[in-house]
């Protein structure tokens, strides 16, 4: 039994391989656990961010998530088909995509940061991984239904699905639309792709 | 010690046979301290996962209408990159199309544009139209007509609220009209009524430009820059709910005739308002347009009217053609333009330059340059053009480049990080700012604020340069990113006060695509607080607000460059850096034969910077006009403390007539009385004087309009009772690249972390039960 200890801890003693075990657990229970926050944080905050948004139907101001966020709802995304229902906040950044889908500030009016984008048409970008995931399954068609600060619905039909690639394409922002953006491929494990899965959809009928 | 004795146990026969019979026939009866450890943490990560796994699978799965179905396959989409469309969409989309056509003639500095606009009512019904279209801030808008069929009716100048009223009558009664206003100094609106079915109606505007001569490394560039779309504008609106203080309300009552880029924001909505009110209230959707900022995006909530079928037309038909007439007046090195391809073909003395795609959307400004042949170096140039007694004279003259001397200086650089900036300008700003960092010499100082709805500052107050301090101002720039509002004043005013130490010069560049509307309150700011520091202005993007940049410089005494792209940054900040560190041309004066009275515009000339010419308009009244052609100007002035002067002769002007000097005159001596009004003095008189100079020169003002009223009009055309025309605004495009060039990041990752965890438990399992994996291969080693 010559088993070659290489450390010592307080009577405790570790062979090599026990280390590389050690080390191999920490690091699947670092990376495990940040996989398992991301999806704990993109579920429970749509809660938080359900309330809010109820809030903010009901005083018409601007009602933040909880008191530290940066981001504030902005639109109510529903997709009865694929039982998608979320809540659309303002900025598409690290700082908001991680919670919801994001309105693209920059596509549409900006108003500052007391004032409220109320217009639903524009980009929405949301997470390939988390939110939009289900951008996959849309197809032409389909209707999504959000719903403005005001409280009135709107639906947008499915008209067009595109891949675009973030050097070479632009994104052509149109009254009456509502363009969805997310990673593309879906299955690509990579972060920082250069493609991204445009769904366009055009404003179908106002409802009330 | 266990660790080894369990593996002797179980390899060994003597292993008891229950042991042996258990599911794998390796697990252990033991447990081992590691072992627990193992299998809590698998445990946990299970427990972990599964309810999140769960929650996202339980959206797609708990339906039982639920039915994914596999999506459209493109073919390789990977590799095209491209869009690709399924199906045109939105029948009812596109109510007014439209298509602007320039016809440009460009004689020596002056370029006469003809800009035909043509609306075509595809529908079935009768519309009216309304489009919002942007020009060059210094270019005088000299006439207008209609024209539908082969019927032209030619506009009339007239007081603003006077030509509403005639259009709005016009309008009523069925008449086919047209009416030109100018909301700020660099924005139009064309409204149009009662466009029949199918009818084709262009409008022909005629404006006139300036072309801008700039100095670089000592051969002259021309530019010709027609904007083509509007950069969407940033209303802060915080400000907007101030009580009116009296000042304010002062402005109100005269607000409809108003200059709005004079008005404070509170006004401009409410005139907006009021207009919105007036011409839209049959628009089908209750959804008025509730700010000016909106109301230059929105196509209209329209849709009663279709197109009809087979119409292949979209709000993106929004496009261009041109042809120029160049006569530049000596032989020419080259002519390019960075914004658009062209074709140009020399006529001899004359170049025609047009589009090589015949159409462009309209989506960024079109620019074109063009260079003097080696060795040509004009210094100054005269156009003169003779209105009755009176003669008008347009000067340009060029001062010489000094060598650069090192004066210490303080920059202070403002960069724009707001919503607007995002994409390709946010990324060309960075650029610029980084290579006016790396360019900063050592005895200078510097700081960066960078705004959004809020600033923020590189260091509380400048810092001195050097090679740390440097590698931290551009990691501070590597990380600016663009979102938010545009709330310029808190930045602009923290720079304009901040202290300069003694024997410093205070130059503060400032980096935006000027996206705001507020813009009489800044320059007031600018005009306010200078004191000795100067402000440079540095555009950014495909289309923006020029007025606001050069006008701004103007207030700030410093000068406006303008970038377009990222290929033009280079050449463009180098031009800026020799300005700000070469000496000023000073107290420039400029001195006209006495026997003449002259009005000239600029009245007190600014000061010059390297590589910039000087331009000045001006009157000259005589009764003896050869007399005139014997004087002699002469232009003084001193640069780095010497003294520097030129002369011209008048008759060195070229003898030929040039068309639009007077005009330009008159459009400069508007800008002069308005910015009086930002100085301080009563509107009412700014108004009246605005007013005389506009109507004699048939020139487009804050005060006055152009309309067009079709007279004879079939019976059957008027209208009978009260009945409204559906409204339609002409989008304009939105800028290339500022807005829609923004991809988000739209991956965590997380997919990827979580198979990686799970790679690496199955790897940790695997170093700690070796045997188990040895045996997968061979079940006699494991037997000892």
């Amino acid at each position: 039994m010559n088993v070659a200890y290489i450390l010592s801890v307080k009577g405790h003693q570790f062979t090599a391989r026990g280390l590389v075990v050690i080390a191999l657990l920490c690091l699947a229970l670092f990376m495990g656990g940040k996989g398992i926050w991301i999806h704990m944080k993109a579920i429970l905050a749509q809660h938080l961010i359900a309330q809010a948004w109820q809030g903010q139907l009901v005083d018409g101001g601007i009602n933040k998530p909880w008191p530290w966020a940066d981001t504030w709802p902005v639109a109510r995304l529903k997709f009865t088909r694929g039982n998608i229902d979320q809540y659309v906040l303002a900025g598409a950044k690290g700082n908001s995509l991680a919670f919801g889908p994001g309105k693209v500030i920059e596509a549409g009016n900006v108003r500052g940061a007391s004032g409220v984008v109320d217009k639903l048409q524009g980009v929405v970008a949301g997470h390939r991984d988390t939110h939009f995931k289900f951008l996959k399954h849309l197809q032409l068609d389909d209707v999504i239904d959000m719903q403005a600060a005001d409280g009135h619905w709107k639906s947008f039909r499915v008209s067009k699905t595109a891949i675009h690639h973030i050097e070479r394409d632009h994104m052509q922002i149109l009254p009456r639309q509502l363009l969805l953006v997310t990673c593309y491929p879906f299955s690509s494990l990579g972060v920082d792709g250069p493609l991204r899965f445009v769904v366009t959809l055009v404003e179908s009928e106002t409802l009330s | 010690m266990k660790f080894h004795c369990q593996l002797a146990k179980h390899g060994s026969k003597k292993c008891p046979a229950r042991y042996r019979q258990d599911v794998s026939g390796l697990r252990p009866k033991v447990y081992s301290r590691s072992r627990l450890w193992f299998i809590g943490f698998v445990v946990a990560w299970v427990l972990g996962v599964s309810p999140v796994t769960m929650a996202q699978m339980a959206g797609a799965g708990s339906n039982e209408q639920y039915l994914w179905q596999p999506r459209q396959e493109f073919g390789a989409p990977e590799l095209r990159g491209g869009e690709l469309e399924l199906r045109s969409a939105g029948r009812s989309s596109a109510a007014l199309h439209l298509q602007t056509d320039f016809d440009i003639r460009v004689n020596g500095l002056i370029a006469e544009i003809i800009m035909k606009q043509t609306f075509r009512n595809p529908g079935k019904e009768r519309l009216d139209g309304v489009y919002r279209f942007p020009l060059q801030e210094s270019s005088a808008v000299k006439a207008m007509s209609i024209q539908i069929g082969d019927r032209k009716i030619v506009g009339r100048i007239k007081e603003k609220a006077e030509a509403k009223r005639i259009f709005k009558a016009a309008k009523a009664k069925g008449q086919r009209a047209g009416l030109t206003e100018q909301l700020r100094p660099n924005v139009f609106r064309q409204s149009l009524a009662n466009i029949g079915p199918g009818e084709t109606v262009v409008v022909e505007l005629t404006v006139l430009q300036k072309i801008e001569v700039k100095n670089n490394h000592g051969s002259l560039d021309f530019e010709l820059r027609l904007p083509t779309t509007i950069t969407p504008r940033y209303q802060p609106s915080a400000q907007l709910q101030a009580s009116p203080n009296t000042k304010q309300e002062d402005a109100i009552s005269l607000g409809v005739d108003g200059w709005p880029s004079t008005f404070t924001k509170a006004q401009l909505i409410k005139q907006d308002r009021k207009t919105n009110d007036e011409t839209e209230t049959d628009a089908v959707s209750g959804n008025k347009a509730k700010t000016f900022l909106d109301n230059q995006w929105t196509l209209g909530q329209f849709k009663n009217f279709t197109v009809d079928e087979g119409d292949e037309s979209s709000p993106e038909t929004n496009t261009m053609s041109l042809a120029i007439l160049l006569n530049a007046g000596l032989p020419l090195l080259g002519i390019h333009s960075e914004s658009h391809r062209i074709k140009s073909e020399n006529l001899g003395r004359q170049q025609s330059i047009s589009l090589t795609a015949g159409h462009e959307a309209m989506d960024r400004d079109f620019v074109l340059r063009w260079q003097l042949d080696v060795g040509v170096k004009p210094t100054a140039a005269m156009f003169r053009e003779t209105l009755g007694q009176e003669e008008y004279a347009l000067l340009m003259l060029m001062p010489p480049l000094n060598v650069p001397v090192n004066i210490p200086r303080e920059l202070i650089f403002i960069i724009d990080t707001s919503g607007s900036m995002g994409g390709e300008s946010i990324r060309q700003a960075k650029a610029a700012l980084s290579m006016a960092v790396g360019r900063l010499g050592l005895e200078d100082r510097f700081n960066i604020i960078e705004f959004n709805s809020n600033y923020s500052l590189y260091s509380p107050s400048s810092v001195g340069v050097n090679k740390l301090e440097r590698r931290q101002a551009l990691g501070f720039v590597e990380n600016l990113e663009a979102s938010g509002g545009t709330n310029m004043a808190p930045a602009l005013n923290v720079a304009l006060t901040a202290d300069t130490p003694e024997g410093f010069v205070k130059q503060i560049v400032f980096i935006t695509d000027g996206s705001v509307s507020n813009e009489a309150e800044l320059f007031e700011l600018v005009d306010s607080k200078l004191g000795e520091g100067r402000l440079f202005t540095v555009g950014i993007g495909s289309a923006p607000n020029g007025y606001f940049m050069s006008q701004a410089a103007k207030f700030g005494r410093g000068s406006h460059t303008s970038i377009g792209n990222l290929r033009e940054l280079g050449a463009k900040m180098e031009i800026l850096f020799r300005r700000l560190e070469s000496p000023v041309l000073t107290d420039v004066n400029v001195e006209w034969p006495a026997e003449l009275k002259v009005q000239m515009w600029p009245e007190n000339i600014p000061d010059l910077y390297w590589g910039e010419p000087l331009t000045v308009s001006a009157k000259l009244t005589d009764n003896n006009s050869a007399k005139m052609l014997s004087g002699e100007v002469t232009v003084t002035g001193s640069i780095g403390g010497a003294m520097w002067q030129q002369r011209i002769t008048l008759a060195q002007g070229t003898p030929a007539e040039h068309n639009g000097v007077a005009s330009l005159w008159a459009r400069e001596k508007i800008s002069a009385l308005l910015n009086q009004k930002i100085k301080g003095r009563a509107i009412a008189d700014v108004r009246k004087d605005v007013l005389e100079v506009a109507l004699r020169h048939q020139l487009m003002s804050p005060f006055t309009s152009f309309v067009a009223v079709e007279e004879r009009v079939e019976k059957h055309y008027l209208k009978k009772g009260k009945s409204k025309n559906p409204q339609v605004k002409v989008a304009n495009l939105i800028p290339k690249g500022s807005t829609i060039k923004v991809y988000p990041k739209t991956a965590t990752g997380v997919d990827l972390l979580l198979l990686t965890s799970l790679f690496l438990l199955l790897l940790a399992y695997f170093v700690m039960r070796p045997w188990q994996f040895v045996k997968l291969f061979s079940r006699d080693r494991v037997s000892v």
